[in-house]
């Protein structure tokens, strides 16, 4: 009798842990259709829609103006955090790229690096800047965040604690 | 012996248990996939889209039987149209009109035709919702959203379908 109630609590032990781990697959973390995006340096947070059709992840970006700084090209831009405040940010311009659209002509768009996270995922990546005011999202992820990084379950939204498990600790 | 046995099975059920929750028993698809279109003998090769909530198929030459000018008035329709994969294959399909959606883009609003079509991915078959698009200029003549996605899937773009099915 001892010895089945030893094997049911250490059974039962197994359960909850698996319950509470961050969903995984194959190793990787799943998020889903929907997840905050952190600028990490700044500390902004953008709603992001997750996209695997895009292969360069996008920010929505106003006032956008080039300028010379070591004689290298830069970009100075406004950002509208989640509480709606309009942050200036200034970073070196990577490329432009011609952006394919459905039924419309291509057009060309500003690439720079950020130093993005979502939850624990941390990556320095291209993102184009557009005015994705019209869009409900301001920020896209696309394929280039998303490659051997996280794997994309559409069924949910915010499936992923926006803050590191280090930021949690510090807000704790 | 027989209790110690009885206690092993529910230390694997429990142990299986929480394998299932973890892995939500989804299916794995990459960035791309070869689907199967009921109707159509052909396959596509196509795009898995989390960014679009709705499936969209290449669609031109589009009937529709006693049309009406409005076409919202055209709904449970039938409507004929040619579809065609990336390979050049094509075929009439005739479908029922199920819903008219309104896109709102650049050129301002256009009106899609939207039918049910059954999809199907290895032993996974779906009825969903499609929108009829000219996707002759994409490189992707079939585009699968969130509809088709829901509750089944995973999407990993490490995963690219192979060149041929």
């Amino acid at each position: 009798m001892k010895k089945i109630v030893l094997f049911a609590l250490l059974a039962c032990s197994l359960l909850p842990v698996s319950c509470l781990a961050a969903k995984q697959q194959r190793g990787l973390p799943v998020i889903g259709a929907v997840e905050t995006l952190t600028l990490v340096g700044e500390k902004l947070q953008f709603a992001a829609r997750i996209d695997t059709g895009a292969k360069t992840s996008s920010l929505s970006a106003v006032g956008i103006q080039p300028y010379e700084r070591d004689g290298k090209r830069w970009l100075r831009f406004q950002v509208a955090d989640s509480s709606g405040k309009l942050v200036l940010l200034e970073r070196p311009l990577e490329r432009i790229v011609k952006i394919k659209r459905h039924g419309a002509l291509a057009s060309e768009r500003p690439v720079v690096k950020l130093d993005v996270a979502i939850g624990e995922i941390r990556q320095r990546c291209e993102f184009t800047l557009v005015d994705r005011s019209d869009y409900e999202y301001p920020a896209l992820v696309g394929r280039n965040f998303l490659n051997r990084r996280a794997v994309v379950d559409v069924s949910g939204e915010y499936m992923v604690h926006p803050l590191s498990q280090g930021e949690k600790k510090d807000a704790n | 012996m027989k209790r110690v046995s009885v206690a092993v099975i529910c230390l694997l059920f429990f142990c299986l248990a929480g394998q299932t929750v973890r892995a939500g028993g989804k299916n794995i698809i990459g960035e791309t996939a070869w689907i199967k279109v009921a109707g159509v003998s052909f396959p596509y090769l196509a795009r898995i889209d989390t960014g679009a909530r709705v499936t969209s198929i290449h669609a031109v030459d589009m009937k529709i039987n006693d049309a009406a000018a409005v076409p919202e008035e055209n709904v449970g329709k039938t409507i004929t149209f040619t579809t065609e994969n990336r390979e050049g294959k094509s075929r009439e399909v005739t479908a029922r009109i199920s819903k008219v959606s309104t896109v709102k883009n650049s050129q301002g609003e256009e009106k899609r035709y939207v039918i049910e079509m059954l999809l199907g991915w290895k032993h996974v078959q779906k009825k969903v919702l499609v929108n009829l698009r000219d996707r002759s200029r994409m490189q992707y003549k079939l585009l699968i959203g969130r509809n088709w996605l829901k509750n089944d899937f995973l999407v990993d773009v490490d995963i690219k379908a192979a060149e041929k099915e």
